[in-house]
């Protein structure tokens, strides 16, 4: 008599709870819509995490993962704290860094090449044209560090040139079209503090890392850029290139003993300097952005916990409403567990259909968003990700089963009596 | 043979410690074939007594037998069974599945049988056939009049073959001339051999039937024969 087994027993109120759905679209599409926003922000927040994720790591790499950056920080701050990002930008400036520092880290083992930077700003001229340009100043083996750093004409600084200090510059390929436009460049001089720089080479179009647009530098040779226009003798950066990754660690163990020798420093808090491998950085960065996307992840939940509400809402609704229907069903034979049935697949079903929409939203909004963020010239790679259609969908129906199950509950418990009667 | 039999039935409403008697005292029984009326004033029980008979509702003393089962001794899901196989149900109110079509609300009680669906559609037909209403099969049920709507629940109570028939005020919310015709298909189909109960309070309604059992503040107080039994179609036939 009572074949839960039977495939009628699940195949019949599947069949009523989609009439039902069918017959009332209206309401259909109203529960829907918590449902559709919830999901719709899950799927957004996971692709596009994994988007800029995958950005900005893959920016990291491009420098290359087998280097080591020193750079000069306030004493007692991490070098990616708050405080130390506020006492530099107030102007606090540590002047300990040097060329030397560089010289001594060249000789450490595991150390294939070396550079030492650091960056200004000036007013640049060429005949009318005049602007304002960021001075990138690095030693001429740059090249040997920075895989990137490659010419498109004429050459880039030798050594010679910034032991010499010489009045010669390399430019990004957008700077060189503000001066120059399309003709060319190589040979001709442009002006900085009053003196002529000459212009030996142009860099091929390298695009930008976040908001800073590399093309727009313009390279000279550090010491010149420290002498001749800054009036400095210090450095804010070494950049390292090692010769074999797996010995990271001890290298920039090596490097913190060696500057601590040189700055005769006995004492980790009174660090000068910070020193970072890109392996570390990428940590980092992975720890940190993943951590955002499972608080964001943990937000756009809360909205699929309201959808819920929502259909639960509108399946209380339904059951007032549907009373006497209920009660007719029950009058020609429907079972408790027959009405259970149907009331929560029709709850299922709605939400499923929301987690759907969602889904099909949210991904579109994501590669919207990946287009529009590459026309801006940040090439986000935006792909379908299995994950987020899982969570979408599982999320979604899981509410359906969760909210949907006390009012079915309750429509299942009406006595046949009460449904007819109520009019 | 008897279809039904009571002893001392009793139903007795408690809303909250409110007691209302709904039926007090029932005892009768019921034969294979019969067309019984139950009627009585606004209040007296009727509907409650048709309710505990059609298993909707369980008595709160007393006993009664359907069919020679003890009803009391079964559970709810049995009852529903029961319902599904013995039991039509037709409605003051009609109660159809709103935009439905016809012919899926009168399928509706085959689909909670384990019966396998492939002969659904000729039985549906039949039913429809019998009320007269196969030409309206896949109209939607807000399409049709009162009328037309009684004689779709009526197919949707024959559907699944009962044994008996439950009708309450089948003809309360329809014209005279609809309210015939439904009285006319009931005594069809009580010449076909199922056994209808009707409740009513009109006494011309009831006239129908070849039994009336009058009710009064939930007790029967009489139980008579119909001595001059009407017929909705016009035609005069012999009383059995
Ligand atoms: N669910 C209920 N709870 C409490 N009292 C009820 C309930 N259902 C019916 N009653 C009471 O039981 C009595 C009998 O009601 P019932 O509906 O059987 O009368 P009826 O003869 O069908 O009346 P009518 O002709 O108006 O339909 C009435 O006093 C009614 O108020
Ligand atoms: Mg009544």
């Amino acid at each position: 008599m009572n074949n839960y087994l039977h495939p009628t027993f699940f195949l019949r109120p599947l069949r009523f709870a989609l009439r039902a759905i069918r017959i009332n679209p209206a309401r259909t599409l109203l529960s829907l819509l918590g449902v559709v926003i919830g999901v719709f922000a899950v799927v957004v927040v996971m692709t596009l995490g994994d988007g800029v994720k995958g950005y900005i790591t893959g920016q990291v790499e491009s420098f290359g993962t087998d280097l080591i950056q020193v750079e000069v920080k306030i004493p007692s701050a991490t070098a990616l704290s708050q405080e130390n990002a506020r006492s530099r930008s107030q102007g606090t400036q540590i002047t300990t860094l040097k060329i030397k520092d560089g010289e001594a880290i060249g000789k450490l083992p595991n150390v294939s090449a070396w550079y030492a930077g650091t960056i200004g700003q000036e007013r640049a001229t060429y005949g009318s044209v005049a602007k304002r340009v960021l001075l990138f100043g690095t030693g001429a083996d740059v090249a040997l560090v920075d895989k990137n750093i490659d010419v498109i004409s004429g050459r880039f600084f030798t050594r010679e040139e910034d032991d010499d200090l010489s009045r010669v510059v390399v430019l990004g390929s957008e700077t060189k079209e503000t001066f120059f436009g399309r003709s060319n460049a190589v040979g001709e001089s442009i002006t900085l503090k009053g003196e002529k720089y000459r212009v030996i080479g142009v860099m091929k179009p390298r695009g930008s890392i976040a908001v800073l647009n590399l093309d727009t530098f313009v390279y000279v040779p550090v010491q010149t850029l420290q002498k001749k226009i800054l009036g400095v003798d210090h450095v804010q950066f070494i950049s390292v290139k090692m010769e074999n990754v797996d010995q990271e660690a001890a290298t920039v163990a090596d490097i913190i003993a060696l500057m601590r020798k040189r700055h005769d420093i006995d004492d980790a808090t009174k660090d000068d300097f910070a020193v970072t491998s890109t392996k570390e950085a990428q940590k980092t960065l992975d720890d940190v952005l993943g951590s955002v996307t499972v608080l964001l992840l943990a937000l756009t939940s809360i909205s699929l916990v309201v959808g819920g509400v929502g259909i639960m809402n509108v399946m209380y609704v339904a059951v007032s409403e549907r009373t006497s229907e209920i009660g007719l069903r029950k009058a020609v034979g429907a079972k408790s567990s027959g009405i259970l049935a149907q009331f929560l697949f029709e709850a299922f079903i709605i939400t499923l259909l929301g987690g759907i929409l969602g889904i099909a939203l949210g991904v579109g909004l994501s590669f919207g968003l990946s287009w529009v963020f590459s026309e801006l010239g940040v090439p986000l790679s935006v792909h379908f990700s299995p994950n987020a259609l899982f969570l979408g969908a599982g999320f979604s129906m899981i509410v359906g089963l969760i909210f949907g199950i006390a009012p079915a509950y309750r429509a299942s418990r009406l006595t046949p009596m009460d449904a007819i009667r109520k009019e | 043979m008897t279809l039904i039999a009571t002893k001392n039935l009793e139903k007795i409403y408690d809303n909250d410690g409110v007691r209302t008697v709904g039926l007090a005292q029932a005892t009768f029984s019921i034969e294979v074939g019969e067309f019984l009326a139950i009627m009585g004033p606004s209040g007296s029980g009727k509907s409650t007594l048709m309710q505990v008979l059609g298993l909707l509702d369980r008595a709160t003393a007393g006993d009664y037998w359907l069919d020679g089962k003890h009803i009391a001794e079964f559970s709810d899901d049995e009852l529903a069974t029961l319902r599904n196989k013995k039991i039509g149900f037709v409605f003051q109110s009609f109660n159809l599945l709103p935009k439905t079509s016809v012919s899926d609300n009168v399928e509706l009680p085959l689909l909670y049988d384990n019966h396998p669906e492939k002969d659904n559609r000729e039985r549906v037909r039949s039913a429809l056939t019998a009320v007269g209403m196969q030409h309206r099969a896949n109209h939607l049920s807000n399409q049709l009049s009162g009328g037309e709507k009684q004689r779709v629940a009526i197919a949707r109570a024959l559907v699944n073959d009962p044994d008996i028939i439950f009708a309450d005020e089948p003809t309360g919310n329809l014209d005279s001339k609809s309210g015939l015709q439904v009285m006319a298909i009931l005594q069809k189909l009580n010449d076909t051999g199922k056994t209808v109960v009707l409740v009513t309070h009109e006494t011309a309604t009831a006239e129908h039937a070849k039994r009336i059992l009058l009710m009064i503040d939930g007790k029967i107080v009489s139980d008579t024969p119909v001595a001059n039994r009407k017929f909705a179609d016009g035609n005069e036939r012999t009383l059995k």
